[in-house]
């Protein structure tokens, strides 16, 4: 809220978070206009210990939402257990701007936060190429905003370019302005 | 084909709005006083003194302040490498290079003109930055001499100056003690707290203005960097490093953090006011962005 907001005692009802992932959808096709991101079409939902059987029903859930929503079935989905025992749900293929994947998370967020376990989703990570290296933009649920991550290898990231992303990118994404936030997800599965 | 970089005719206008704006509220001050009966003579002695007296020793005095210590080429071969390269390039002769021992990342230029200038680096700045970074910075200092801001900017705070000298001067001695009768020293009083009023009225206007006029001419320079190094990439990068942000952004993984105990984030929440202030703060977003534009035409 602004500093005139709040002399004049306006309450400004913040955007919802569904909203902000959505951010994503219409900052793709300026990202690559504006920093040579190209989308890799690969997204990846994480989530933190999910209920026994809970995830297999979320993929059927979701698989079941594509098919209804009738698109082009070009996304697929798969599921992935990383080294550390965290559970992705991987969204490949499907259009340029994320459309479909982030329709996909947004269901997930939806039916996780009407049984209370909304806070059991963790991440969603969108894989962009950048002269052939990879570069994600990493959608944390807890703190409703983007922030870029540029792995180099063995758990080195750029930290120069991430900060460059993140100057280019502050009027199309919600990005988080905490840098000691922006954690890294080392081997990340997309 | 590579393109040149051409003048930024938005920032040129908006520079020039400014500048009028302050020539015009400092006018006014001056008819202000005049009116009330100031001497012209006067006014126009201690302008030319003061003004004088700023644009020939507030180099010396910054420097002075600042600890820093001119440097000759064998001390500092790199630097001074640089700095001739730069002026040969940009047709200048070439500056004194001073450097200033401080662990704080900074670099500065002062001269009134082209054929009295410095510039300092601290030692600070050395240590963090590669070649092509420094000199991007470097680029930047030379551009502040090519546009002599430091003669611009004391020129633009001189009146505010005096207008400040006289707020101080009414604040410590209070006005309207003098002599003749009642009627004689109740207008003295009034005159004086009318130019009391208008140096605070002067003062407030143009230190917004000033500041609005420094931070145009610093996006000039960085124009003025990318022009010369074409790489406006290694300015960016050059002031992402020095903001200290990116010692900021940690190497913990995300997973981690959840696995462990909720008091794992008592670390980002005890450094959070640190993070607000930097977010309040956005003038190096805006001047990566523009830098950033600056490197798209001219890679176009």
């Amino acid at each position: 809220m602004g500093f005139l907001d709040s002399i004049l005692g306006r309450t400004a009802v913040p955007k919802s978070t569904e909203d902000r992932l959505f951010a994503m959808s219409t900052a793709a096709v300026q990202l690559e206009a504006a920093a040579g991101l190209k989308p890799a079409g690969k997204a990846g939902v994480l989530f933190k210990r999910l209920p026994p059987g809970r995830f297999d029903q979320l993929m059927a859930d979701v698989r079941q939402l594509l098919q209804l929503q009738g698109s082009d079935m070009s996304l697929t989905v798969e599921e992935h257990t990383d080294p550390l025992g965290f559970e992705w749900m991987i969204l490949s293929g499907g259009s340029r701007d994320y459309q479909d994947a982030l329709a996909a998370a947004h269901s997930v967020g939806q039916s996780l936060t009407e049984e209370r376990l909304g806070d059991l989703l963790l991440a969603c990570a969108f894989r962009f190429q950048q002269r052939q290296q990879p570069v994600y933009w990493i959608y944390s649920y807890k703190q409703a905003s983007f922030y870029p991550f540029v792995p180099t290898g063995d758990h080195r990231r750029d930290n120069t370019e991430e900060l460059r992303l993140s100057a280019i990118a502050k009027d199309e994404l919600p990005i988080d302005s905490m840098p000691e936030r922006w954690y890294a997800l080392w081997d990340i599965p997309l | 084909m590579q393109r040149k970089l051409g003048t930024d005719i938005g920032l040129t206008a908006r520079m020039f709005l400014t500048m009028f704006l302050l020539a015009l509220v400092y006018l006014l001050f001056i008819a202000v006083l005049w009116r009330l009966g100031i001497s012209l003579a006067f006014l126009i002695l201690v302008a030319v003194v003061l003004l004088g007296a700023q644009y020939y020793f507030s180099d010396k005095l910054i420097l002075l302040s600042l600890g820093a210590r001119e440097v000759s080429e064998q001390e500092a071969p790199q630097l001074h490498e640089i700095v001739n390269r730069l002026a040969q390039m940009t047709g200048i002769p070439k500056p004194k290079v001073a450097i200033i021992d401080s662990p704080v990342p900074n670099a500065l230029a002062t001269g009134r003109d082209p054929n009295h200038a410095l510039v300092a680096v601290t030692t600070g700045i050395l240590d963090q930055l590669d070649q092509p970074e420094m000199q991007a910075v470097l680029a930047h200092e030379l551009s502040h001499v090519i546009h002599r801001d430091i003669a611009v900017m004391a020129m633009a705070s001189f009146f505010a100056t005096i207008a400040s000298f006289i707020v101080q001067m009414g604040l410590w001695g209070g006005f309207g003690g003098g002599y003749g009768d009642e009627r004689d020293r109740d207008r003295g009083g009034g005159a004086f707290i009318v130019i009391f009023l208008v140096s605070a009225a002067v003062w407030a206007i143009s230190f917004f203005l000033i500041r609005t006029l420094s931070r145009y001419r610093e996006y000039a320079a960085d124009r003025g960097s990318a022009i010369i190094t074409r790489e406006p990439s290694q300015l960016a990068s050059a002031l992402l490093k020095i903001s200290g942000r990116m010692q900021r952004i940690p190497d913990t993984d995300l997973r981690q953090m959840q696995a462990g105990s909720a008091l794992m984030f008592f670390p980002a929440i005890s450094r959070g006011s640190l993070g607000e202030i930097f977010a309040t703060h956005p003038s190096l977003e805006h001047r990566i962005a523009r830098l950033q534009a600056m490197e798209a035409e001219l890679s176009r």
